[in-house]
């Protein structure tokens, strides 16, 4: 999967989720929205990612020996991006 | 950044959310986060506190009844909890969460920190809440855990928040009690094996 797929599919499950949630979504969410002021809440963000850790097989927040969370929409993709990577060399 | 190797179940970590009483030395950070717009524009002061206020304010706190945390994501300082009582056998909660880099879910954990302390506190039989109308996820998510709809109130005279009234909630601690697995089980997963590791230190 390349960086530009995992971008859209992300950005595609979070427009579900906030519709799943009952979530106004600040339009448009770009790299540099901050994820809390998204419109998606704490449940929406929950739900992000257990439907991401079904698509994708992981999750990287349960993975973490060093806690770096995400402040944007960019952080919250590269951190997949950087997950993805290594469940790829597995 | 935290090492949070200490904190795995079955290979998965967690983050660690302790709870410590308010300190001196962490007034300037809750001074900054409570003014906030987006936090103070969910309060019923929406108004901006001057720095002599929010002094003035924690030195009555040990003489007031309210109860004020700071809720520390592996170890990290990230936002507050506080409880008020009511009458003699409730508590008033409020929260937010000061930091916008935090781990997602973090608001559910915040949600169950607040019914699991009432529910473990002496006497305690009823969690209020109160939250002003336009807060739709803070609704959405007291309506998710089962909180009890009370009637209404109206706003206070604070401007920003005129047109709106303030929605009454309440959760028997009881409930909880009875309720609280079958609630986490409606969550994402990773909410409730987050939730294992909530802690209060008083």
């Amino acid at each position: 999967m390349t960086e530009t797929n995992l971008h859209h599919q992300i950005k595609t499950c979070l427009q579900q989720v906030a519709q799943l949630a009952n979530c106004q979504l600040t339009e448009p969410v770009t790299d540099d929205t901050v994820l809390l002021q998204s419109g998606l809440d704490s449940l929406g963000f929950a739900m992000l990612v257990a439907q991401l850790d079904e698509e994708l097989g992981f999750d990287p927040f349960s993975e973490m020996e060093i806690a770096i969370y995400p402040r944007t929409f960019a952080d919250f993709v590269g951190i997949y991006q950087q997950y993805l990577a290594r469940h790829a060399g597995e | 950044m935290n090492d949070i190797k200490s904190n795995n179940r079955s290979n998965k970590v967690y983050p660690r959310s302790l709870f410590t009483p308010l300190q001196q030395t962490e007034l300037e950070q809750l001074w900054h986060w409570r003014n906030q717009a987006a936090i103070r524009q969910n309060m019923h002061n929406s108004k901006e506190i001057s720095w002599s206020e929010h002094q003035a304010w924690f030195k009555q706190l040990p003489q007031s009844a309210k109860v004020f945390y700071i809720f520390r994501q592996n170890e990290r300082p990230i936002g507050a909890l506080y409880f008020d009582p009511v009458g003699a056998d409730g508590l008033e909660w409020g929260c937010y969460l000061g930091e916008t880099d935090v781990w997602p879910g973090s608001g559910l954990l915040l949600e169950i920190a607040a019914l699991d302390y009432a529910t473990t506190r002496p006497g305690i039989r009823f969690l209020h809440a109160e939250v002003l109308s336009f807060n739709q996820s803070v609704l959405n998510m007291h309506r998710l855990f089962g909180y009890q709809s009370c009637e209404d109130k109206p706003a206070t005279s604070d401007t920003q928040n005129t047109g709106h009234s303030v929605k009454v909630f309440q959760y028997k601690t009881a409930d909880w009690r009875a309720q609280r697995s079958q609630v986490l089980a409606k969550l994402p997963k990773q909410i409730a094996a987050a939730a294992d590791f909530i802690h209060f230190q008083d």
